[in-house]
This record gives C-alpha cells, structure tokens and sequence, in this order.
C-alpha cells in the first residue's frame, strides 16, 4: 500500500483481481457449470423460505433497442399453429417455451404535446406504462415500473429485492434525446416516479454484489463485518435524518432517496441472516469464477450478463430483474455483423432494402443473445422435473415498435417461459389492441402482488397468456 | 481586430438604473399575475406602478411587435406554431413568460425576423431585448436570488478525485460506481444525481474499503518493500509477464538492505496456461543470492498462484532474487507436434516483497500515517487517548465535510468507533480479536465517508447576514469553488481561509491560485468533456474508409484480387498492369482503415483540451476558441489534417500556415468526428451543435414522421448525391425548410471535413460548396470566413452560449428564466474584458447564483 498523490505509484482498488481471468470466468459458467450442474445440483433453490409450494416464480424484463424490423419480426400463422419469422429464427428449437405477443401498446410513449424524443420516451414508458415528464434535469418523473411493484411486495423473500443489469457501458456526454433527461434513456427500473435504479453494467460488479466472497474464511469475517457495519448504518441514518430537518424540502428527496438506501441494505442483512449463504459451490460453479470487468467485446459482454441473469435466477437469489441490452435511440454499430452503420441511423433508411436487411440482422444479433439465454434456462433443473425456464415469465421487447416513424403501437414482445405452469406456452397471441401495462399485471399477479387493480394505464388484465 | 457591432455597446450605467427602477414595480406585477393575489392585497401604489408598466409596454413595446413580428405570429397566424396573438392584449402581458424567452432568444440572435423580412434597428432590438430581460424576468425574481438550489450528491468523478485528496489513495469510480445520469448536458446536475439504493449500498461499500487500504491498522509495522515486476533483468528480453515455457531463461533482481537482520521474503509464483492444452513443461527455481528457495516441475494449467515465503537472516549490502526456468521434455510424448500455435504455458512474474528488519525495534511508522494521526503514537493513558481519538476524528470531519463538525455528531462518532468511555478498555465492539486504536479510527472514519454530510455538500448561509437571499458562508463558497475548478474538495488553504473568514476577501488572488494548479485541468477535462464532448471522440463509431468514400472500392478490389491467384498477396512479378495497380491501391486504402485509431482518436481529444486550457490559463480571449492562427498538434495529428511541416509525439502550440482552414475547437477532429454518422458526415448534426453549444439558439426538435436524408436520394435522379444536394432535396419539403435554414448552412460549410476530420476538396468527384448564408444574414464562402462571422458579429451570442454552459455547470443546475439576468450580466463582463477567458471564471463566481443561496425555512445554524 502507498500513499501518495501519483497515479503510478498508487495501489488501486482495482488490482485486487489481478489474478482472476476472466476466460475462467466464462469457463466456468459457461462450460464446466452447464454440464455438471444438471447432475450434481439435486433439487431446491438455496432459498427454502419461498411460501409457495414447488419453486418460486421468477420474472426478468429484457429492453432490446430501436424496436424491431417488422416485416421480419411478427410470425405467421395463429395459436399453436404458427411459423416463426426470420428474426426469430434462432428461437426454432425453444418455439415451445414462448408466446409471441402482438397488439400491446404503449400510448404513453407516444409523442403528445411534448413533441420529439420517441426514444427516450419508449425506455421510460417500457416498464412503467407512464408518461415521462419532459425536464432535462429538474423535476425527473414518470412512474413506478412494474419490476419494483414486484419487488416491493415480494422481494423479501430472496436475498435481492430486484436486480437491474446493463449493458450500456458508456454514456454518451452532453445532452439526450430532445429534451428528455438521460435518466430516462439509460433506466428502465424506477423505484418510485422520481428514483430510477441505476443498473450496473460491470460484471465483475454484479457478480461480487449478488454472491460476496466465496471464501468460507472470509465469509465468517464478514458476519462480523456485518455486525459492525449494523452500527455504521445506523449512525448514518440517524446523521441523515438530523441532517433533513436542517434542510429544505428541495433537498428532503436526495435525503429520502439516500435513507431508503442505507434501510434496504439494513433490510438485506437481516435477509442474509434469514437465508443460508448462497454458496455457489451448491451449484457446481467454481468459488473463484469472478468475471473480470466489462469485456471489451461486445458479444461478450451481453452474454456474461445473461449468465448472471441465470445464476442470480438460479440461485433465488433475487426473483425480478431487469436488463437493457442497449438503450433506445442506441447508434451502436455492429462490425461484427459486417456493416458499419449505426443500428439507429439504419432504423431511419426504411427506403433501402439493404438498410432494412441490415436492421434485420442486428434484430438477430439480439436475438441470438436471448436465444442462448433461454437455452441456459431450460438447461437449469429447478425443482422436481421442472427447468428454470418452467419456472420463470421472461419479457423480452421494445418500447418503439417502428423504430423509423416512431410508432409504439403493436410492440414487439416475446414472453417466455412456463410461468410455474401458468403460462401457456408455445403460441402466437394477438391481444388485439390493449395497453402492454395489462400484460404486467397479469405478471404480478402470477409473482404473488396482492391487491392490485391498477397499473400505468391498464385497462384490465391480459388474460390470454 | 474584430467587426464593430453596435448592438453590443450598451450604455450600462443607464441600464442599470432604468432596471433598478423598474424591479420595484415588476416584482408586484408578479405576484398579481403569479400568485393571484386577492385584490385587496394589492395597494393603490402598486397599482399605479401597474399601471405605468403597462402604458410603457403599450407606449414602446407594443408597436415594435406589431410592426415586426405580429404580420406572422398574431392576428390570426402562427407561422411555426408560434402565436403571439394573447401579446396583444396587454393583461396577457405576463402571463407567458416562456413566449417572452423565445421572443429574447430568437431576437437577440437575429433569428427573427427572418432574414429578408423588415429588420428592426439596433436600438428597436435593444429596446424590446432589454425590456424582456429587465422587466419580464425581473418580475420573476429579486436580482439577487440565485434561484432554486438542490442539494449537490459527489458525482462519480467528484467523489474519486475527494477520495484521492482525503484518502491518498486512488479509488477508481469508473469502475465501481455505476454511470451517473446527466441533467442538462452535465453529469454534475444536483436534480439529475439521484441515489438509487444501488449507489447508496456501493457507497456503504466502498468507504470500508477505501479505509481498509488507506486508513494504517497499527502505529508500527514491519517495513516493506516491493522489487517489481519490472525490475527484473530477464535473459531472453521477455516480457516479465509472459516468460515461455519453451526456452530456457533466468529473471533476476538486485536490491539492497540497510541492516545485519532478518528479513522475510515472499516471491509469488503465476503461471498462466492458455484457454487450450498446451504440452510444455518447465522446472522454475527461485534463489535467493546462493541458496535454492523452491524447485518445483510444472506444466500447463489454466492459472496457479504458488507463493514462497521464507526468512532469512541478510547481510547489509546488495543481494539478488532470481527465477530460473528450464524447460524439460513433454511427458505427454508425441503431443508437442500437434500443439496449436496459440497455445502456451508462461511464468508471470509478480512484485517480490521483502519485510524487514523483523526485529520491533527497528519497525517503522506506516505510510501515511501522518495524514491521519498527528501524533507518532496514541497516548497510554486511557483519558488521554480518547482526547487524542477526538482530537483525531475532528481533524478528520473538518477536511471530510469541508468545514467544521458539530460536537453533537462527533460524540456519536467517537460511540461508534468504539471510543466511549464505557468501551474503552473492554473488549471492542462485535470482535474477538483485540482492536487497534488506528482500527477504531478506521471505523469511524468509515461512518465519515458514508455520511451523507460527506456524500453531500451540505451548504450553509453566512451567520452575519440578514439578506433575504444570504451569501454562502467561507466553507461553502470554499467547496463551491473547489468543485467547479477542480472537481474536488478544498485543499488546506482554501480550508484556513475559510476558517478565518478571509476566502471571499481574497478571491481573485485564489482564482489565480487555482488555475495555476494542474487540478484545473478538471475543468477542462470535465467542462470542455461534455460541452464539446470531447469525452465521446475515444468511442463514437465512424468507419473510415465509409467516411472517406472508399469502401465500395476497397471491397471491389478485394473481390477482384482474391479472383486472382495470388489472392491478397503481393502479385507476382509478370503479373498484368491491371492487377499490380489493384493491388497497390488496394494496399494504399487498406492502411486507412486505421486512420482513425486510438491513438489519433486519444490525440484529438487532447488537442481540443489543450486549446481550451490554453485560452484559459494564458488568459486569452475566448473567441479563439472559435477561430484562432494556431493549432494544439503533433506529427501524427498534423499529417491526419494534412498540415505539414510538424513533428514529434508530443502536442504542441504550432502556429497554422497562412490560409489554413483550421485553427479553433470546430475545425478539430473532436467536433468534426462526434457529430458525425459512422458512414458519413452529417450536416445536420454538425449545424444543430453549433446552434446547440456556439450559439446558444438550439433548434426545436424534429417533428415525427420526418423523411431521412436517405429517403431524397430515391427521389433524386442523380447518381451518387452529395450530402449537399441531398439535403437541398430534403430541405425543400415545406415541413423541414423553416428549421433546416437555421442550421444547414452551419453544418453545411464544414463539408469539406470528412467524418473522420480530414480535409477534402471533393464528395464523389463535385467539388464542395461549404458557401452558405446563415439566417441571421451573413453570407460566407467557406469555412475560414464562417468563423470570423461567428467570432465577429455572432461573438456575443457566443460569449452568452458559452457563459451559460459554464454556469450551468458551476453550479450544478439548468438555467431558468430567472437567471436571464445574471448571463446578461456576465456576457457584458466578457464583452468589456475583451472576452478574456479568466474574467468568464471571475464574473460567474461573483453571480448571486454562485455566491448566493435561497433562505431555507427552517434555519440552521453551523456550529
């Protein structure tokens, strides 16, 4: 350790995984874990103290940008009996597993008095079925999403209320989409109408914050570590609630917004001493499987994400999640598909044929990624015969439908997974016209909300899933 | 030097006064028709002033909007969805204080009337744009309410630059912290930094692990050193990290110690395997001057992590540690000639450490320890050290939370490090093992840092004002100014001035001060980063040889050479001219594909930051920054832009050649390349920033449903259209021509630079036409004269573009109607120094809205 104002000189924090690969990482998710799990994994989530018989429930949203391709997206045929389309041709052999589901809206996404800023609408509309205030900084509000009405009423019961994942690494600097914060461009969750959760897009983050240290002695250290940071936390709290009553109620919301962090993390380790420690071992992953940071590939970094989707699913470590693949209006370009234009700018060339193949192809790049997620979680045995996919209702869409006119009406949406036996799958349903917040209430009656009859700008339930 | 601009000189002393006259009539106004006041609270005084406020807008305003603007925004018109018809009737007059804002805008810009249109005269303009700000917006505001003000969270940058300054130990925030959401166009904007329980749980976090690696455990220790990696002589010249299993090789290390002792030594052994099997096998030996420590046989795995850990009594003098590798033969015979070639087995040498002497005698005080402890130990009488723990902690919270700490908080404190009188000397809280009294302090200083007092800076009023809209008391406005020119806390100057209630007193002097320091370069980086985006340039995608017109050819050339039989590779000799020619321009353009690298990319942001820290430290005038006869460059750079004549590595001040169209921040790559698409330039985007950053008149957002650039090119029957012609076609749809006049032609005389930022004469074979006429007027024939328009009659919207950006960020909020005064008043403090770039700084730090903050209700006193 050194002290000292160089950069050079000075140890950083970020050494501190020197010696953990990230190959071995993927390694050992990806390959050593996915075979042996299914043997020696026997039968239960670490968790034991779900209330429902059988396995619990999990639901992840997925937000893929800048809609979809359309003449390529929507598949033919009716109910069970339906072919898929060229986009979702990496989905053929998990066909069963999924409802493709046309003709749910979001009005609230479309352009009103507020005028431009499509894309930043469709990302904070996504989840919430709210209309975002148009403020590039003061005065941020759209509405609860329906992840965090979930993890509101259900999250006590595994270790992480919810979990927010990304994979926009980088922001863009200056301003956003015509006037709308970014805030609203780069979360898709938000904890109340005013507090987005910020998602985290290194894995190495994710991975370190879900599981902790693996290590059994340092795990006995942290029990006493959690004992003393009880005593911070407290102390912190305390200094902030003093701290508010010298403040003015402009500043009672950062404070409010600080306090209910320190509580939630007060809230975790009483969790954490309810539930047994999830030991990854339990799971045939390798103690010191840590990813590394971001992966400068792309790819990569989607599918890292992706496996500690699964493994926090698995695991019941926490039973909503939400991950941006990439947020909406997102120009990234895809060399790797062999074009270099801008996945946005290509949205808005509906004229050439060749624009429209290239959409085509980064809708499949996305595709291919949620493909092999899928696959991952039928691979997961969860309890008794069923797959982790058996137990889980997956969202995978966007909140713009015709990326160029800026439509978001007849959304493409994909929900899969068994539901816990709720769900009936492997079939092309078309809701007609309704609001896609109908959808997300049928989601959190089946996670187990009670009592709740209203949600964005439902209009009923959609009960045809 | 510049055009004379009679609408920039303004009688100020006059202004003054009428403004100040009037204040007093328009703040009742306001209430009346914002607060709806019942009547009888309106006197027959205020009525008067009403009244009189009205006859001078019906006497001197009014005819001007009727003879200039109501022929297309009243009487039943609303050209671009603009109506001014409520203006007409004069109870109306205030109601709308947004309309107002886009009549100044629009206005002071000469935006409207549309060039072509009858213009009003200097003075006319003066008149309506004076009357706006000094008595529309004065109603909304006292002049010295510095406007609403939220509480300001650390952004990420902020918080590891304070952990540095505090801590002295880097903490890198990039990585552990998630990205923190803009408001504004700036990530410092208080209302845009939210806490999400995310953060809150990474702040708990991290402030145990920054005081486990900063704070020191123990008044003594064991003295250590680490011999590096790179200190190691390596025989065959390998990378200390990648020492092949394949050839035999030694790594040694000389070093010294400085007594007859015992030491320990610890030498970490790494081997790496590639992710495949690979059969070589080695012998590594480690010895310590003569003596073998460890002799062990390995071959492949996929990372091992061996340690030798010894102690060993040395003599004072030179010593030497060495690896010693030999490869021995595969067991697994017969697979070494299968082996893939990027499969491989290496030795990666890491840091070596010595401890020593061993002997507590000879032990030393750890580093840094003085940063935390004043004291070289805790003192052993029990009272005594709590006093010291106090002492210690206080010491600590004055620097942490920039300014003084109340008892009650630091009594708590001292409970929760484990210093009450009760705890003292009984076991420490939750541990079995006995706790150290550096321990203890560790943990309260780990409460400190996840404090919202240090998370945020907390401001307070000064105590002796009675001011409706006091001052900042000396610790506030020391972090205030810490944070805009440094993006951290104070240092210990500010924090005595401060303390002693002589900051303000001796303000310009601490400008000075802290410009000269290299921590201004933070401004630079994260004010100049966002304004002009320079932090974009590293990753925006833009593929060269789309952007230079190249790539179609380059496929056809690969196709035509990969038909040939020597495929990409060099043609034989009695190949035909055809195919030698191919080849060689296939090879030429091949190479631009790297035209836009890192290192150019990493060079261009350097050179847009050393342009502006340039005008700033050297005090210059700012509209250098728009148009200047130098340029920030380097060899690489230089040939990028085609300048010759240049050289080195190094970026250097170079004076521009007589005729160069560069020279300024919207010539540079940086500008040039981030508002481009990634295939090609983009006018649009080009004109919009200008609008956006230079100028400070952003256009409206694109109505749905536009048709793309792309889409005219269907339309067109020319072959290969020029970004020119075909926005001409997409400009003469009525929808998008009223918009597309303000900013095309901006974009427009930047053709000439690709999207990668090299120059061009041509766009498919047409000469560019970068000639244009901006719609306040201005004609230009290219590039270099569309600067000195805007460093000339556009300068002042330029200076208030600029001041405006730069409040905004100083003080960590989007401006507001309100505010329209104060930039006022700083653009004319630029405009009478000359636009001098230090009196920009000078006269925002002197705005109530840097100075000032708004009464809170409940007051509260700073102890």
């Amino acid at each position: 350790m050194k002290h000292n104002h160089s950069h050079t000189n000075t140890k950083t924090l970020m050494n501190r995984h020197i010696n953990h690969p990230r190959r071995r990482f993927l390694k050992g998710l990806g390959i050593s874990m996915a075979l042996p799990a299914l043997d020696v994994f026997q039968s239960k989530p670490v968790s034991a103290a779900s209330n429902q018989p059988g396995s619990p429930i999990r639901t992840a949203f997925i937000y893929v940008p800048n809609g979809a391709q359309q003449d390529h997206w929507f598949p033919t045929g009716t109910g069970n009996d339906f072919e898929l389309s060229s986009t979702m041709k990496p989905l053929e052999s998990l066909q069963s597993e999924i409802q493709v589901i046309t003709g749910l809206d979001h009005q609230h996404a479309e352009s009103g008095p507020d005028g431009g800023g499509d894309h930043a609408r469709a990302n904070a509309t996504f989840l919430t079925g709210m209309r975002a205030r148009k403020t590039s900084s003061s005065n941020i509000f759209v509405g609860q999403s329906i992840d965090q009405l979930i993890a509101e009423n259900v999250g006590q019961q595994s270790k992480f209320a919810s979990l927010e994942l990304t994979c926009d690494a980088i922001r863009k600097a200056g301003k956003c989409d015509s006037g709308y914060s970014c805030a609203y461009q780069y979360n898709l969750s938000w904890r109340t109408a005013v507090t987005p959760m910020t998602p985290e897009p290194n894995p190495r983050n994710v991975f370190e914050r879900l599981f902790g240290d693996q290590d059994p002695h340092r795990q006995r250290q942290q029990q006493i570590r959690r004992n003393e940071q009880r005593s911070i936390l407290d102390f912190v709290l305390e200094d902030a609630s003093q701290l508010r009553m010298q403040l003015g109620a402009n500043d009672h919301r950062k404070l409010d917004e600080y306090m209910g962090g320190i509580r939630e993390i007060e809230q975790r380790i009483e969790r954490m001493e309810t539930f047994p420690t999830g030991k990854l071992r339990d799971f045939s992953v390798a103690d010191d499987s840590v990813p590394d940071g971001i992966p400068q590939d792309h790819t990569e970094h989607i599918d890292v994400m992706f496996e500690l989707l699964a493994l926090a699913l698995q695991t019941d470590t926490t039973r909503v999640a939400t991950l941006l693949l990439g947020h909406d209006g997102s120009n990234r370009s895809f060399p790797q598909l062999g074009f270099a234009e801008g996945h946005h700018n290509l949205t808005h060339r509906q004229d050439k044929q060749d624009a429209c193949e290239k959409v085509a192809k980064i809708d499949v790049y996305y595709m291919n990624r949620f493909a092999k997620f899928l696959s991952r979680l039928r691979e997961i045995q969860d309890s008794g015969d069923a797959t982790l996919l058996d137990s889980s209702m997956i969202v995978y869409g966007s909140g713009i439908s015709n990326a160029n006119r800026h439509t978001h009406d007849n959304l493409p949406l994909i929900l899969a997974g068994g539901g816990g036996g709720s769900l009936n799958r492997g079939r092309l349903v078309d809701a007609g016209s309704q609001p896609m917040s109908n959808l997300f209430l049928s989601i959190a009656d089946r996670m187990g909300v009670k009592n709740i009859e209203r949600f964005g700008d439902s209009t009923g339930r959609f009960a045809d899933v | 030097m510049l055009p004379p601009n009679n609408s920039l000189t303004m009688p100020s002393c006059t202004a003054l006064t009428s403004s100040r006259l009037v204040r007093v009539s328009l703040v009742t106004i306001a209430f009346v028709a914002c607060c709806q006041l019942s009547p009888t609270n309106v006197t027959r005084a205020d009525e008067n002033e009403i009244t009189s406020v009205k006859d001078e807008y019906r006497r001197s305003v009014l005819p001007l909007l009727t003879q200039y603007c109501f022929a297309c925004h009243a009487e039943g018109a609303d050209e671009g969805n603009f109506s001014l018809a409520e203006f007409a009737s004069v109870d109306a007059l205030m109601s709308d204080t947004q309309k107002w804002w886009a009549v100044l805008r629009n206005v002071r810009s000469d935006v409207m009337p549309p060039d072509g249109e009858d213009q009003p005269t200097d003075a006319q303009k003066r008149l309506l744009t004076q009357w706006i700000t000094g008595r529309v917006f004065a109603s909304s505001r006292d002049e010295s309410d510095p406007g609403p003000g939220t509480l300001r969270r650390l952004n990420r940058l902020e918080y590891g630059n304070t952990i540095r300054d505090l801590m002295g130990v880097e903490f890198d925030t990039s990585v552990e912290f998630p990205p923190d959401d803009t408001g504004n166009g700036f990530d410092n904007n208080a209302d845009a930094l939210s806490i999400s329980p995310l953060l809150t749980e990474k702040y708990v976090e991290a402030a145990r692990e920054i005081v486990d690696l900063a704070v020191p455990k123990a008044s003594q220790v064991i003295p250590s050193r680490l011999l590096e990696a790179d200190a190691f002589e390596i025989s065959n010249h390998a990378n200390s990290e990648r020492i092949s299993f394949e050839e035999e090789a030694t790594a040694i290390v000389k070093f010294e110690v400085a007594h007859d002792a015992n030491y320990q030594v610890i030498v970490p052994i790494l081997i790496n395997g590639s992710f495949d099997f690979n059969p070589a096998r080695a012998r590594v030996r480690i010895r310590l001057d003569d003596e073998v420590l460890h002799d062990y046989e390995y071959g492949w795995t996929s990372g091992i992590q061996d340690e030798v850990s010894v102690e060993r009594t040395l003599s004072r003098g030179e010593h030497s540690l060495g690896f010693e590798l030999n490869p021995v033969a595969p067991k697994d015979a017969g697979a070494g000639e299968s082996k893939d070639e990027k499969t491989f087995v290496r030795l990666q040498i890491q840091a070596v450490q010595i401890q020593g002497p061993q002997d507590p005698s000879q032990w030393k005080k750890p580093d840094g320890y003085e940063r935390f402890f004043h004291l070289d130990t805790p003192p052993q009488d029990v009272a005594e050290r709590r006093q010291y723990a106090c002492e210690v902690l206080r010491r600590f919270c004055r620097r942490a939370f920039r300014g003084p700490v109340d008892e009650n908080y630091l009594s708590r404190l001292m409970d929760v490090a484990g210093f009450s009188p009760s705890e003292e000397d009984a076991a420490p809280v939750e541990s079995q093992e006995s706790t150290s009294f550096e321990q203890r302090i560790g943990r309260g200083i780990t409460a400190v840092l996840a404090s919202p007092r240090f998370l945020f800076r907390v401001e307070q009023p000064d105590v002796a004002s009675a001011e409706m809209f006091p001052e900042v008391d000396e610790f506030s406005f020391a972090s205030r100014l810490s944070y805009f020119l440094w993006s951290t806390m104070p240092d210990e100057e500010l924090l005595q001035l401060a303390e002693r209630g002589e900051l303000k007193k001796n303000l310009v002097g601490q400008i000075e001060r802290m410009l000269r320091d290299e921590r201004s370069e933070r401004l630079i980086e994260n004010f100049v980063g966002q304004w002009l985006q320079v932090r974009d340039v590293e990753s925006v995608s833009i593929e060269p040889l789309a952007a230079l017109g190249v790539s179609e050819e380059y496929e056809q050339l690969v196709d035509y050479l990969e038909s040939t039989v020597s495929g990409r590779s060099a043609p034989p000799e009695d190949a035909s001219q055809e195919h030698l020619d191919a080849y060689r321009r296939y090879r030429e353009i091949r190479e631009w594909r790297n035209k836009l690298d890192g290192d150019v990319r990493r060079d261009m942001a350097e050179e847009t930051e050393r342009l502006v820290s340039y005008v700033l430290h050297e005090n210059r005038s700012l509209v250098e920054l728009v148009d200047a006869d130098y340029a920030f460059l380097n060899e690489r750079l230089a040939k990028h832009y085609g300048v010759p004549g240049i050289e080195g590595d190094e970026i250097h001040k170079v004076k521009l050649p007589p005729g160069s169209p560069l020279g300024g921040v919207l010539t540079q790559g940086t500008f040039l390349v981030v508002t481009s698409n990634p295939t090609r330039t983009s006018p649009v985007k080009r004109g919009l920033f200008i609008l956006d950053n230079i100028l400070g008149t952003p256009s409206p957002p694109a109505p749905a449903m536009v048709p793309e650039l792309e889409a005219s090119a269907e339309q067109s029957h020319i072959e290969n259209p020029t970004v020119r012609q075909l926005m001409e076609l997409h400009r003469s749809e009525a929808l998008c021509s009223s918009c597309h006049a303000r900013f095309d032609p901006l974009g427009l005389a930047f053709e000439n630079f690709t999207a990668i930022g090299t120059w061009r004469d041509q766009e498919y074979g047409q000469p560019v036409q970068p000639a244009g006429r901006l719609i306040s007027g201005e004609s230009f024939d290219n590039v270099t004269e569309l600067k000195k328009v805007l460093a000339g009659s556009r300068r002042t919207d330029f200076y208030r573009c600029l001041s405006e950006r730069m409040l905004s960020y100083a003080i960590g909020r989007s401006l507001e109607l309100g505010d329209e005064i104060a930039l006022e008043q700083i653009t004319n403090e630029l405009e009478s120094n000359q636009g001098r770039a230090q009196s920009l700084i000078t006269a925002i730090v002197n705005s109530p809205a840097f100075r000032r903050m708004r009464r809170l209700p409940v007051e509260a006193d700073r102890p």
